[in-house]
């Protein structure tokens, strides 16, 4: 009977994973073999040690495809050996095998897929740490993370043409030469310079609810708690929004008195980590390879620790820019709104999760 | 109790089945390939019909062919419910080309398209079967652009020359599978062209790059074809970093990601060379094409050449003199070549050790290599 229900516990997670998040990444595995008794190939323990080095070859190329947060917690909580990494792969495919029989090497191409979510899953239930000994797990208690970002769009913008400005100077000069006559010369220097000026562009700030709403299904994702800002502006009278969003459409970042209004508002609500930002959305044009609207959003981040009266600095994002298309101007900005912001998240996500904070 | 696990175990495979199996896809209708702002350069006759109209005969031929209709879902679904890999007549390009053969004009039309499989979800190309179609039609004077569209529609819309461009990809869908995922990937890399056929191309007023595209579409279709494999589209012409646009005909754009090929195939087209001897009663000439092709894995730390040959093909005419004789060299010579590639074609697919006597440089020598080419198209599929 235990026996029956192990087989369709089995089954139904087989069925998941096989259609879970899955990344594949090629490796590459080799091997010096001695051959047997009998035979001049490589054993059946030498084919299965190729396979091993290969696979955690592929594995090395996925962490280096990972930002630099997560390949440093990948490194230190799974390590790159055959027995760990095992659990993460959905699959494997030998794509192709060598003998050299001079040499002795037995050289394997392999496809793996390895299973992301799986992957994440087991980066935050280490980092965070439901083993209550670690160090990590003791940080991640009451660490409260809030985040406040702040979205303006380009409304126009206005191009200058270069100012060109040409000089031009002639200049006559006469001599009497040895004989009494007079020699008269004249000469003609131009030049002159080109100025150019900064595009001027003119920005209107837009809600922040689209970004809000794709940050926290990343962050919820991750299993990181947090609290939203406007509790931070109910509870612990913080400066609203609607106080200083006009400094953000002149200056790309917020007075010095404001945010230190906001930090410390933020630290007493009990906030320990606060990340702020600002995306930028420029204006829509055709993108000639669909010939769809394209907007590109430029997007940049900073997380903060701020429990103690100093706050430091512990993470940073961007700025990196995204794109999304749409059949008009507003799917087109929404879409990379969605794109920036998720991606944002992401990359705090990773390094939240590198410094154990749910 | 035991019962009940038992069918429950049951119930779950044959659910999990039903939802992931794909034994019915997803119709997505016509598609341009490649950049959409180019079509009217790519495709400059097809362009100008509505796509509208394109996909209401393709669906017209295909609601004529029930086999083919029933391994379609024309109901789209919704994105996250069951199997999304969708399929499409993709158009990758279009020719027209007049050319004279013994003082008399002759059109030759021709159209390159995809059975192109894809998961809507995942936005990533599943499989592609490219084919060719075309014909030659004797033409009075030079093809102009009214005539050229007009044969081209023909194509599309009608039997006329016997041929139907929806016709063709239908009988090629029937024959090509189409999974979730296959083994192993295959895609022509490069196309490489020697000086001494650059300059024939140049003596032709052949643009180089164009010519390649051609080429790349050629071999495309006639591996895929020949051995019933799919491939990953040589990216000689409008995939950008390891992706391809589509648009489709309901206006939406997809930018599809290849999957990484295991395997490349690159070509390289050595010379075109001819004789011509004037004999009696008549002019005979011999045009030959010359090639080095050569099938690798592209893996950046694991190398392994399956074939590396040099190959060629030649063509035998006779024209009987007295007549006022015109030869086109470059067509005999794209015939030489032709036959070359289709050649080489059946040779992965099945190794005739006469073709490899005529058309191998090393002849008998070249056998291993292709008998392993052979193995290794047959895991591909």
């Amino acid at each position: 009977m235990k026996r029956l229900l192990l087989a369709f516990i089995v089954l139904l997670s087989t069925s998941f994973f096989a259609h879970a998040q899955n990344v594949e990444v090629k490796g590459v595995g080799t091997i010096q073999y001695e051959g047997g008794m009998f035979s001049k190939d490589p054993s059946d323990a030498d084919k299965k040690n190729v396979l091993d080095s290969a696979k955690v070859s592929a594995w090395k190329n996925y962490v280096a495809s990972a930002n630099g947060a997560k390949q440093k917690m990948l490194m230190n909580n799974v390590g790159a050996n055959a027995a760990s990494i095992e659990k993460f792969i959905t699959g494997y495919q030998i794509i192709d095998q060598k003998v050299d029989p001079n040499l002795k090497t037995y050289t394997v191409l392999v496809r793996v897929g390895f299973n992301t979510g799986l992957v994440d899953q087991f980066l935050e239930s280490e980092t965070v740490g439901s083993g209550a000994s670690s160090s990590s797990a003791s940080r991640s208690k009451d660490s409260l993370f809030s985040f406040l970002f702040m979205s303006r769009k380009a409304t126009s913008i206005r191009q200058f043409d270069a100012r060109k400005t040409q000089i031009q100077e002639a200049s006559t000069s006469a001599s009497t030469d040895d004989n009494g006559g007079v020699t008269a010369r004249s000469t003609k220097s131009t030049g002159g310079s080109t100025m150019r000026k900064e595009d001027d562009v003119s920005y209107a700030v837009t809600s922040s609810q689209d970004m809000d709403s794709a940050m926290g299904e990343v962050l919820n994702t991750a299993n990181i708690e947090y609290a939203g800002y406007d509790d931070i502006v109910a509870n612990c009278r913080a400066p609203a929004v609607s106080q200083f969003k006009n400094e953000f459409v002149s200056n790309d970042e917020l007075a010095p008195q404001t945010r230190s209004k906001i930090i410390n508002a933020a630290r007493e609500c009990g906030v320990k980590y606060f990340a702020y930002g600002t995306l930028d959305v420029g204006v829509s044009d055709i993108d000639t390879v669909t010939g769809n609207r394209r907007v590109f959003v430029s997007a940049r981040s900073q997380l903060w620790d701020i429990s103690k009266a100093l706050p430091r600095k512990i993470g940073s994002v961007g700025p990196v820019q995204y794109s999304g298309l749409g059949p008009d101007q507003s799917v087109a900005s929404r879409n990379a709104l969605q794109n920036a912001a998720k991606e944002t998240a992401r990359s705090l996500v990773d390094q939240l999760n590198a410094k154990g904070i749910r | 109790m035991k019962k009940f696990f038992f069918w429950l175990s049951l119930a779950t495979i044959i659910i999990s089945a039903k939802v992931y199996a794909a034994d019915q896809y997803l119709y997505s209708g016509f598609a341009y390939s490649g950049n959409y702002s180019n079509r009217e350069v790519l495709y400059p006759y097809t362009s100008k019909i509505d796509m509208a109209r394109l996909d209401q005969e393709f669906l017209a031929r295909l609601r004529r062919n029930p086999e083919a209709l029933n391994r379609l879902k024309l109901d789209q679904g919704k994105i996250g419910q069951g199997s999304q890999i969708s399929v499409a007549f993709a158009l990758n390009t279009e020719t027209v080309e007049t050319q004279v053969i013994n003082g008399e004009s002759f059109a030759v039309i021709r159209l390159n398209a995809t059975v192109l499989a894809f998961d809507r979800e995942s936005k990533t190309l599943v499989a592609a079967y490219p084919f060719g179609v075309g014909t030659t039609v004797k033409v009075n004077g030079k093809v102009d652009n009214a005539l050229a569209a007009e044969m081209i529609k023909k194509l599309y819309f009608s039997d006329e020359y016997g041929v139907n461009a929806f016709d063709k990809w239908i009988a090629r869908f029937s024959g090509a599978a189409i999974k979730e995922k296959f083994p192993k990937y295959f895609q022509v890399k490069s196309i490489e062209i020697e000086p001494e056929a650059k300059a024939i191309l140049a003596s032709a007023s052949i643009q180089e790059s164009a010519y390649k595209n051609q080429i790349g579409n050629l071999l495309d279709a006639a591996i895929s074809s020949e051995n019933n494999v799919p491939v990953v589209p040589s990216t000689l012409g409008e995939a950008v970093g390891g992706k391809m646009m589509y648009r489709f005909s309901n206006a939406s754009a997809l930018d599809l990601k290849l999957p990484e090929a295991d395997y490349g195939l690159s070509f390289t087209i050595r010379a075109f060379r001819s004789k011509i001897t004037q004999e009696a009663t008549a002019a005979a000439g011999i045009y030959r094409a010359l090639a080095t092709v050569k099938v690798e894995t592209t893996a950046k730390d694991f190398s392994k050449t399956y074939l590396d040959e040099k190959i060629f093909d030649t063509i035998f005419i006779r024209v009987p003199s007295g007549n006022a004789v015109q030869i086109n060299n470059w067509s005999q010579y794209q015939k030489a070549l032709s036959q070359l590639i289709t050649g080489m074609a059946k040779e992965f697919n099945k190794v005739d050790s006469q073709w490899l006597e005529n058309s191998a440089a090393n002849g008998a020598n070249a056998k291993d290599a292709f008998v392993a080419t052979h193995e290794l198209f047959n895991s591909l599929r």
